[in-house]
């Protein structure tokens, strides 16, 4: 059975997303954090 | 109570006698309608036994495409003429808005189906008349649940970018009851109902109906405030 | 707060642990195979999603009660996670039935309504994107938020009649036994990774509107 195959790529998609999902996260937490600082040296 | 039956009476009024003077709107969605009924006949093709099996889904979607054309339109010209603003006054006013809106709505849906059933009847090769009453009831309930739902989301995206994407996006999982319940009891009335869920079907509309209006109407003010 | 990298920490040990014991120490299903093994994540995931969208129906309401914006950026970072989850149950779902039903997609209610859910939050997030006041985007999107979810019951009765007519396969969750204590570490592993992406989506939500309400600033 081609079983195995489905599994990994099951698992594999999981694991990509939430890695993907963290990425996200960190791009927005890098954007915030340089918009204060621009902010703050503004004022 | 009775102020805002009133205040909505009139709104309803507005807009039906401004659709009755340009009558562009509704001769757009009766030719829409029409051309959607007549493409499902020819992409079917000509097994009429088929045709009329599935005389009851084509009838609805036609329906309700030609349905949310009319939602897009409905809050458009307050928009454009900044109305809604002179609108919104208090919460009552604002729900007397939703409902003569929804009014509005229904009428012009009442109409076109007036001319839209016969219509399917005709091209699908269904006989309506035994069962007019009961298909009646199908058709009131099934209008009224769409319109409930349209006329809401409808006012809530008129003011955003891509309303055109983003009426049918909100609406389309809000109508799953309503075009499941109302095509299948159109087709249990058409069709025969052998396991006797023509009832059921009619409860889950009107349930349907009955909740999704209250929530809509209780917290329509919300959609309008500024 | 650092206590959002003891989360994550653990997050990443649970969710480890948890995919090991799934992959190694369970033996292979009699009937579905390896595959079966994919419960261990489709069950958690799927009732992420699901108590994800109950989170934002009630910070929803807490918002139209309250006029806090706190409730709205959870509401926001719920939904996020929320349609994350969905969509990585509906693909987990499929995964699944391909190779035991040899169709890569049926109607049965559980996947339906969830397809259904995708839609509604996915809508949600999308008129947030293309509102730009606070206070607007907070009150449509609660809006959403509570209409979404009492959909979600009705939508969910009208389907399982509708198939309930024909004898469709049922939903994977239905037919697989699992190991009870490898199924129970998975869903806790995985709920404490969604705390922690909520809570990570929230700490920058927060930030992004104290920009958005600080507003551009005269020249002096």
């Amino acid at each position: 059975m081609n079983n195995p195959l489905f599994l990994i790529a099951g698992y594999g998609i999981t694991f990509m997303s939430i890695v993907a999902y963290l990425m996200r996260l960190r791009r927005l937490e890098d954007k915030a954090r340089q918009a204060v600082e621009a902010d703050d040296g503004r004022r | 109570m009775s102020e805002l039956a009133r205040r909505a009476s009139a709104i309803l009024w507005k807009d039906l006698v401004t659709e009755l003077r340009t009558r562009q709107g509704f001769s757009a969605m009766l030719s829409f309608a029409a051309l959607v009924l007549f493409l499902f006949s020819f992409a079917i093709g000509p097994d009429t036994e088929l045709l009329r099996r599935l005389a009851g889904g084509l009838l609805w979607v036609a329906i309700v495409f030609t349905g949310t054309l009319s939602l897009g339109r409905a809050f458009q010209s307050e928009e454009v003429a900044g109305g809604v603003r002179l609108l919104r006054l208090y919460p009552d006013d604002t729900r007397a808005i939703y409902l003569g809106k929804l009014a509005a709505n229904l009428v012009l849906l009442a109409v076109l189906e007036l001319v839209l059933w016969p219509a399917a009847a005709i091209l699908f090769q269904v006989d309506l008349l035994p069962h007019a009453l009961g298909l009646s009831l199908v058709a009131a309930l099934g209008t009224f649940g769409f319109s409930t739902i349209g006329t809401f989301f409808s006012a809530l995206t008129v003011h955003l970018r891509a309303r055109e994407l983003l009426l049918p996006l909100l609406l389309f999982p809000a109508l799953i009851p309503v075009i499941l319940g109302a095509v299948n009891a159109t087709d249990g009335l058409l069709l025969g109902d052998p396991m006797g869920r023509l009832g059921g079907w009619v409860r889950l509309l009107g349930a349907y109906d009955v909740i999704l209006f209250v929530v809509c109407l209780w917290i329509f003010p919300v959609v309008l405030e500024e | 707060m650092r206590a959002q990298r003891v989360l994550g920490g653990l997050s990443l040990v649970g969710v480890g642990l948890g995919t090991i014991a799934a992959l190694f120490l369970v033996p292979a299903d009699r009937l579905q195979g390896q595959v079966q093994r994919l419960l261990y994540v489709h069950v958690p995931v799927a009732w992420l999603a699901e108590l994800s969208f109950f989170v934002v129906f009630l910070m929803s309401l807490l918002y139209l009660v309250q006029r806090k914006l706190t409730w709205d950026l959870v509401a926001l970072a719920a939904a996020e996670v929320g349609v994350l989850c969905t969509s990585l149950t509906l693909i987990l779902g499929s995964l699944w039935a391909k190779p035991i039903w040899g169709i890569w997609w049926t109607w049965d209610p559980r996947l339906t309504t969830t397809a259904i859910l995708l839609i509604i939050y996915v809508g949600y997030l999308i008129v947030r994107s293309m509102t730009d006041d606070p206070d607007q985007r907070a009150r449509w999107a609660a809006v959403i938020g509570v209409i979404g979810f009492v959909q979600v019951p009705i939508v969910y009765l009208s389907v399982f009649w509708w198939r309930s007519l024909h004898q469709p396969p049922s939903s994977p969750r239905s037919m697989a036994t699992a190991f009870g204590a490898v199924l129970l570490l998975n869903l806790a592993a995985y709920t404490v990774a969604f705390t922690y992406l909520v809570l990570r989506r929230y700490r920058v939500a927060q930030i992004n509107l104290e920009l958005e309400l600080r507003g551009p600033e005269e020249e002096p």
